[in-house]
């Protein structure tokens, strides 16, 4: 290749990766300073401009990618600060899917998982994207508001209290429930319980759902949350994570076939769903910073003047 | 540890000014080629893969105007400090000499083993 060849096929490579209305101007400009550019470090070295030369500095002056970059203003889709949390979301996803794949009915193929994993990663991505660009926009129009980490909007506990008990009564007796809402009709047979798991293993789901009742109505009663309130609740999670792959692995769930077929993915979703909640509660509580009269007691010293 | 780091640091300290640096010798009309020589010879050599595409983003952020001049031989972009250019010259200036002015006596009176 001779020294012009060369000079436009880099251009051209830089040129291609800028945005349209700037690619012919950029160009024309920077296939001329690369000519002063490649001839200036031909006469520093007493040498008449070459190929040789010229690739050296074309590669001295940067990868096109790198180059074509340094003309943008740098925009990432994840941004730098959320980088941790989608890998500990992606890595936490995955290993949820691999380790439930088993539990599919019917068990999927390896291909399947390659999808679901792909699926998940694609709505991180969409998720944590999203996010950025509203951070962008706010770090423009607000400033900065402090929260309490540990204090909690009572009206939240008392939400969630509320679903619990509309979920007991609806899992329950959805028999009762539908002909409430619909003024005497029956529920279709197909949706009844399989007798054994009705008598024995639905209540379990109850009683830990009873135990969380207990533990949000102390939290609207208090309005904060404390250590021993966090571990109780991630006692608990873990517990109705336990139950529902119990659920699962037991044995008939409904009378029907069909049903027996799908409820296991739909359970298996809940699971992920609700795995993803508890590892994000622990890493939160992992990452808690000491508070100041926290590390004060750590250390065993008091600032001066207290 | 820091042994290695030091390229890096004093990469990151050179480009603090590179901006600052480049609007000194951009208040005459200049282009890309002319100001790095400019910029050399003063003291300050800049990669050219970094100076051009630098100049354009300036001038995207209308703190430089540029315009195409072909009268001697080869066409050129010729780039110089907009009005806004010119006001965000002056406040950098101003930033640089308390920077400096502050850093000196960081560096004289900092430590023990200050020098």
């Amino acid at each position: 290749m001779d020294v012009d060849t060369l000079i436009d096929a880099y251009v051209q490579d830089v040129a291609q990766l800028l945005p349209r209305k700037q690619r012919n101007d950029v160009a024309l400009e920077l296939r001329e300073l690369l000519r002063e550019d490649l001839q200036s470090r031909a006469e520093a070295q007493g040498r008449a401009l070459d190929a040789d030369i010229a690739l050296e500095g074309l590669r001295a002056f940067g990868a096109p990618k790198e180059v074509a970059a340094r003309y943008f203003e740098p925009r990432t889709i994840i941004p730098p600060t959320e980088t941790r949390r989608f890998l500990f979301a992606a890595i936490i996803g995955i290993a949820v899917l691999i380790a439930l794949s088993p539990l599919g009915n019917p068990p999927p193929q390896s291909g399947d998982l390659g999808e679901a994993i792909f699926i998940w990663l694609g709505v991180l991505v969409t998720y944590f994207g999203l996010q950025g660009i509203v951070q962008r926009r706010k770090r423009v129009s607000q400033s900065w508001v402090p929260r309490g980490r540990d204090n909690v909007n009572r009206l939240v506990p008392i939400s969630f209290i509320v679903l619990i008990f509309v979920g007991i009564v609806a899992y329950g007796a959805p028999g009762w429930l539908f002909s409430q809402i619909t003024r005497g009709g029956t529920l279709s047979a197909t949706l009844d319980y399989d007798p054994a798991f009705y008598s024995s293993r639905l209540p379990v789901l109850f009683a830990l759902w009873l135990c969380q009742a207990v533990l949000l109505a102390v939290l609207a009663v208090r309005g904060r949350w404390n250590p021993w309130l966090r571990r109780v609740d991630v006692g608990l999670g873990v517990a109705v994570i336990a139950v529902l792959i119990w659920f699962v692995a037991a044995g008939d769930i409904f009378k029907s076939p069909a049903l027996n077929k799908a409820a296991p993915n739909l359970i298996s979703a809940i699971v992920l769903f609700l795995l993803i909640d508890l590892g994000v509660k622990l890493y939160r509580g992992l990452g808690n910073l000491p508070s100041g009269g926290e590390r004060h007691s750590l250390s065993g010293k008091r600032p001066v003047g207290q | 540890m820091a042994e290695n780091d030091t390229p890096t640091l004093a990469l990151e300290l050179r480009r603090g000014v590179i901006v600052l640096a480049t609007l000194s010798q951009l208040r005459t009309p200049r282009y890309g080629y002319e100001l790095r020589q400019a910029l050399a010879e003063g003291g300050m050599p800049i990669e050219e893969g970094t100076l051009y595409p630098l100049l354009r983003r300036l001038e995207t952020q209308e703190v430089l105007t540029s315009e195409w001049r072909t009268n001697e031989g080869a066409p050129r972009r010729y780039y110089v400090l907009s009005t806004e250019g010119r006001r965000l010259f002056k406040r950098l200036t101003e930033t640089w000499y308390g920077l400096n002015e502050a850093m000196d006596r960081l560096l004289t009176n900092g430590g023990s083993d200050g020098r």
